[in-house]
């Protein structure tokens, strides 16, 4: 049986691990490739890496960390931020990295899901939606309207409807990641990310606002999730405690009939 | 200098090939990157690594005229080990791109079902139905799926282990030099590590 995903997201600055609340306010963690090694000797499933300013610098995303967690790592791990062609995104897999997160640049060129899902496959092709709660409108008749460039960006667009044309183009799995959230630990947008994942048939991630183990649970027993997005739990300095891999696993599995891979 | 021959891994444009060297290195095998027939040559094994479409692949190896070198080292004896896409053109024929294979198993490649999200995504429970000997125990273990397709064999004493995605499909199959993963080897963390340090360390499975 296959099992829900862990994956824990890392917010690269300059080269340096930072978290954010709602997109602001980014505070210094550490070292992204010591944590990267110390999370998968932990048992994560897998590891997301965002450069975060490279897309709003217009700037080329730093191979020489994802190189450098290559070398260390050996579960999977996406990267996105600053991919505009695919050219980028073979420079990122040759690199190491298996899959390719795509973002603000999926709904200012939708054209480049589709190339690299005919380039790669769409298996290798992630798109990341920034979402929104909004008062619905005949525009936005789900209430989630999609943002782009670091949260700082409306773009009038639904995110019901934009998380099926990316199906269409060729997107093999959805990061739906809640602006609101982001940050707070006040648990996953759930509906959004239920609304989601009713509609695709490909694999939805739920992303932004875990702050425990009782929030992962929501998003998999009552969102349908396939994976989570955790990072404060880990190790936001906001937070007071943080959870082990193996602990998080284990209180997972008393809070309901969650299949998941067996900690080391 | 080591006097080892190294593991020969099949580079293409659209396979993970640095992936898998990362982890052979890892593991302190030794392994070079094969490009053309004559790469082959020297090598104690050879990997085809894959990430892309059945078509592409094979489209890809037509191009080097490695498809007729492997088939021809491979029936030769050379030991092979395939990831994913190269477990999938082991058979004649896949669904997708309509894409004829390398052949060297009976059997095709098809779409998953319907019935669950395709791609598979994740870390599914591998169960040995008939594990080589020199495996060890054969324990079952979670190893990382990245699929749309899966194998249908027409014989299934090729299937060496299974696991489920809308119903029982190969996860392993494996006939005498022939062994092949669905599942990502280099990616499935210390369990898969370890699977491929039993395949090609010397002494190992494939006895290279």
């Amino acid at each position: 049986m296959l099992t829900r995903r862990l994956v824990a997201c890392f917010d690269v600055m300059a080269g340096r691990l930072t978290k954010a609340r709602q997109f602001e306010d980014n505070v210094d963690v550490g070292d992204p490739v010591d944590f990267a090694e110390r999370l998968y000797h932990d048992g994560i499933d897998e590891i997301v890496f965002y450069d975060i300013t490279a897309s709003s610098e217009r700037r080329r995303i730093d191979l020489e960390t994802v190189e450098k967690v290559a070398e260390k790592v050996f579960v999977p791990f996406t990267v996105g931020g600053g991919i505009r062609s695919v050219d980028d995104m073979r420079a990122v897999l040759k690199a190491g990295a298996e899959k390719i997160s795509i973002d603000s640049m999926a709904v200012r060129d939708p054209s480049l899901v589709t190339a690299g899902a005919r380039a790669f496959g769409s298996q290798c092709v992630v798109v990341s939606m920034q979402v929104k709660a909004v008062p619905p409108t005949r525009a936005i008749p789900s209430g989630y309207e999609i943002a782009i460039d670091g949260a700082r960006v409306m773009t009038g667009m639904d995110a019901l409807e934009w998380a099926g044309r990316a199906v269409e183009l060729g997107a093999g799995e959805l990061v739906v990641n809640s602006i609101d959230r982001d940050g707070t630990h006040a648990g996953y947008d759930l509906a959004v990310t239920k609304s989601i994942a009713e509609a695709v048939p490909v694999p939805v991630i739920a992303s932004g606002g875990a702050g425990n183990a009782e929030h992962v649970a929501e998003a998999f027993l009552d969102a349908d999730a396939q994976a989570a997005i955790i990072s404060s739990m880990l190790y936001s300095p906001r937070m007071a405690e943080h959870y082990s891999v193996p602990e998080l696993k284990a209180e997972l599995r008393r809070l309901g009939p969650i299949e998941l891979r067996p900690s080391p | 200098m080591d006097e080892r021959l190294p593991v020969g891994i099949v580079d293409y444009a659209a396979g993970n090939s640095a992936s898998v060297l990362r982890a052979l290195r890892h593991l302190g095998l030794p392994a070079r990157m094969v490009t053309r027939p004559a790469e082959l040559v020297g090598c104690s094994a050879v990997v085809l690594p894959g990430v892309g479409a059945a078509g592409a692949t094979m489209r890809s190896l037509a191009e080097s005229g490695l498809d007729e070198a492997l088939d021809r080292r491979v029936r030769e004896g050379l030991a092979y080990v395939g990831i994913c896409v190269g477990l999938q053109v082991l058979f004649e024929h896949s669904e997708e791109d309509d894409a004829d294979c390398l052949g060297w198993l009976p059997g095709s490649v098809r779409r998953l079902p319907a019935s669950v999200r395709v791609p598979q995504i994740g870390w599914n429970l591998v169960t040995w139905t008939r594990p080589p000997p020199g495996l060890g125990d054969g324990a079952d273990a979670h190893y990382y799926f990245v699929n749309s397709y899966v194998a249908a064999p027409a014989h299934p004493s090729c299937v060496a282990a299974e696991a489920d995605y809308g119903g029982p499909f190969p996860a392993v199959v494996h006939e005498d030099n022939v062994f092949a993963t669905q599942f990502h080897l280099e990616k499935s963390g210390p369990a898969g590590l370890a699977l491929l340090s039993r395949l090609l360390a010397p002494g190992g499975v494939l006895g290279c």
